[in-house]
């Protein structure tokens, strides 16, 4: 009877645990806890606490008296020691110190990166969104933030999110996309999708870098960055305001100037003339240290093309027809910019990787004499299938009116600290193109960038490995084969035998 | 001191006496052996088609080769290990020497240190020898040497560990097949705790614990202080744990 009794309980109690231990693992998985969850634990400690309660008289035995007082003795030195352990070890966590031994330093930051690590002033908090799909890129992205942060010694903190379990972190940050990093330093935030030590390392740059201000004419028919229509400039300047500028608009009459905190003067695709005192104030502007971007289309009624001419641009009166854009399916009256219309001279399109479509747009004529101090380059250009056409009706090379192609529409200009850039079209970057081609962006970016005096942007290489060819015969992968797996083994056994042999005294 | 030294001496006796240890030895390279010849054909082969593919940037002997090989010699441990340490006290206890032991001037705690040292000591000199196969890969290629260094003390650190805990369960029963029982079911605990966080702060505390999350840093070359006092620490404890489990053995 008694037996019975005992095993009853034993299996009262294993089965109590393994209820708890059910309940807890359905409650990890699912995350929540209903009434079957209650009834699960309540018959599960029921269970554990018969066990112990009714066997009492052994546990009593075995935790009283003498060796009881050792028992316990044992338990509570041994949780004292773990405890010093893991708050040792907590320490060690908290104040690790690194080396990286590998040759090529595949392990630790780049020393441009260490670079801007030494210039961060403020603490840059760094949130990651990764699902729990993208485990390796979540692991990849751990590791280099680990970096970041040991480099920085814990200047720089991240945290990675998941968030399809935190959806409420994922709307306040606007989470779009897989694998965003936002970086925070203070009140700027900058959002990068590729996480790789060059992408980072910049946003960093840019954060420690104070905004520049981006300013837009308006009041003659340009395109505002305000408006959120198609042919608006709102989703352009949600672009660049995420890239360390602030867009502001300005009318330059009114204030009588340029005004100081304007870093970049944009003119975008004005179609109506500007007073004679603006153009004044554009001049001086542009003889005083001025950053200019100007965006002209084609048959417009502006009269800022006149004012390039002294500086050696003129605005030809026709559209570019591109017959090769055909082949991706626009239009002819768009251009197809491929890897050969990028200069490769200038920084703002030296980089530049993928395809950008220029619709209706004006071709540039650079002087070969530009005025004295000026250097022009030429930055986009046209196949040499294209043309310029004169003709506002009909699209057919007319030799003699129309000008042969390739045609450069995008020109930058620097003399001393003035830098300019005019481009023959404005709607690259309206919202309706823009959301298509972000390559487009691009362009746009580096060109403020350039203007702006925008600290070049670093470029990483990612570790180079130096491997060099095997050249291993067939015979010689045989002896390889042979040696590891048959003589290692065999030799170890040998001298294995000789010592056992040797012990037994041979 | 020299008690230590004597439970050191007679514990590498028994060793090169037991089957178990040869055939660790034997296994182990075999294994080894093969996986490295494998992963080494593999890469030979391919290489001139990567580097086609690839124009430059080629992967190097370290990467390909031997942080595969050496990864996979952490798991592999896992498998072994428990079949090393089991003999270590659970035999002693089952024959009554440990009694024995306990009447001698030896103490618990040279006990302890000394049967893990003898155990270390052999486990280091079997894993050592697979170094010839860095030794191969360099005549051929080029080996970045200090990773290789850093992957040892990787290899040494873990094993230490791993060694401690079996010892730890060969303590505690006097069936040697149980400790390897027991002993295996531990390492597996220590290896996938780290897998068994949700979020934050306490992922990252299983994470910490998790046995093999601190190897991976040496196998890629970085010696860092936390992974080391972290196998300092787990040695020491499961080395503390044993010493009090014979000491209160010793009472009874």
């Amino acid at each position: 009877m008694r037996w019975e009794r005992e095993k009853t309980l034993d299996l009262s109690g294993i089965l109590g645990a393994l209820l708890l231990i059910i309940t807890a693992l359905w409650f990890q998985s699912k995350h929540q806890w209903t009434w079957y969850h209650w009834v699960l634990a309540g018959a599960g400690s029921l269970g554990i606490a018969s066990y112990f309660g009714l066997n009492w008289k052994v546990y009593y035995q075995f935790l009283g008296g003498k060796k009881g007082m050792e028992r316990w003795n044992l338990l509570l030195y041994s949780l004292l020691v773990i405890a010093i352990l893991g708050f040792a070890n907590y320490l060690s966590y908290r104040h690790p110190k690194r080396w990286d031994v590998t040759k090529t330093r595949s392990n630790s930051l780049a020393d441009e990166s260490l670079k801007v690590l030494h210039q961060l002033t403020k603490p840059v908090k760094i949130t990651g969104f990764f699902t729990a799909e993208a485990s390796s890129r979540k692991e990849e992205a751990e590791k280099l933030l680990q970096r970041y942060a040991y480099a920085s010694q814990n200047r720089i903190q991240y945290k990675l999110i998941d968030p399809n379990r935190e959806p409420a972190r994922a709307r306040e940050y606007q989470v779009t996309s897989e694998g965003v990093l936002f970086l925070e330093s203070g009140e700027k935030k900058i959002s990068i999708t590729q996480t790789t030590e060059e992408a980072i390392t910049n946003a960093l740059l840019e954060l420690t870098t104070p905004q520049k201000e981006v300013c837009f004419t308006i009041g003659h028919g340009e395109k505002d960055p305000q408006d959120f229509q198609e042919r608006g400039y709102s989703d352009l300047a949600r672009l660049i305001s995420e890239k360390n500028f602030t867009v502001k608009t300005v009318e330059i009459l009114r204030e009588g100037k340029v005004p100081e905190r304007c870093s970049v003067l944009v003119i975008a695709g004005p179609n109506k003339p500007f007073f004679e005192g603006e153009l004044d104030i554009l001049k001086k502007y542009i003889e005083g240290r001025g950053k200019l971007l100007i965006e002209l289309d084609p048959w417009t009624q502006e009269n800022i093309s006149s004012m390039l001419i002294s500086y050696g641009i003129t605005v030809k009166d026709a559209v570019i027809v591109e017959p090769i854009s055909q082949v991706a399916g626009q239009n002819p009256l768009t251009i197809l910019v491929t890897r050969e219309g990028y200069s490769t001279a200038h920084e703002i399109t030296r980089n530049i990787k993928a395809s950008t479509y220029f619709p209706l747009t004006a071709p540039l004529v650079v002087s070969d004499k530009p005025p004295s101090g000026w250097t022009l380059t030429s930055l986009l250009k046209s196949s040499e299938l294209s043309w310029g056409e004169t003709d506002r009706k009909t699209a057919d090379f007319t030799e003699g009116k129309d000008i042969k192609g390739p045609l450069t529409f995008g020109v930058a200009l620097s003399k001393e600290e003035t830098r300019m850039v005019i481009l023959g079209d404005s709607d690259f970057i309206i919202n309706a193109n823009l959301r298509v081609v972000d390559t487009n962006g691009e362009i746009f970016l580096n060109i403020l960038r350039w203007l702006a005096h925008q600290e070049a942007l670093i470029s990483i290489p990612v570790k180079e490995e130096a491997g060099k060819p095997l050249l291993v015969s067939r015979s010689q992968m045989q002896e390889i084969l042979f040696f590891a797996v048959l003589v290692l083994p065999a030799v170890f056994l040998i001298s294995g035998g000789y010592v056992w042999l040797r012990r037994r005294g041979l | 001191m020299r008690g230590i030294w004597a439970v050191f001496k007679k514990e590498t006796g028994i060793y090169f006496h037991s089957f178990i240890f040869y055939f660790f030895g034997l296994v182990y390279l075999f294994i080894l052996g093969l996986i490295f010849s494998l992963v080494f054909i593999v890469y030979a082969t391919q290489l001139p088609m990567r580097a086609q593919m690839a124009g430059g940037n080629l992967p190097t002997v370290n990467t390909s080769i031997l942080r595969p090989v050496f990864g996979d010699m952490g798991f592999l441990l896992i498998l072994f290990l428990p079949f090393y340490t089991m003999r270590l006290l659970a035999e002693e206890r089952r024959h009554g020497t440990l009694e024995l032991l306990f009447t001698s001037p030896i103490t618990p705690a040279q006990v302890v240190l000394g049967k893990f040292l003898a155990s270390s000591t052999l486990f280091i000199a079997i894993t050592s020898i697979p170094i010839l196969y860095c030794f191969i890969l360099d005549y051929f290629g080029d080996v970045d040497w200090l990773p290789i260094l850093s992957t040892y003390l990787g290899i040494f650190l873990l094993g230490g560990s791993l060694i401690a805990l079996g010892l730890f369960f060969s303590s505690i029963t006097n069936n040697q097949l149980i400790a390897a029982v027991l002993t295996l079911g531990g390492y597996l605990l220590f290896w996938i705790i780290g897998w068994m966080g949700q979020s934050g702060a306490t992922a990252t505390l299983f994470r910490y614990l998790s046995i093999y999350e601190h190897y991976e840093p040496f196998i890629q070359g970085l010696i860092d202080t936390q992974d080391v006092f972290y196998y300092f620490s787990f040695i020491f404890l499961w080395l503390f744990l044993t010493y009090r489990s014979l000491e209160s053995q010793g009472w009874r």
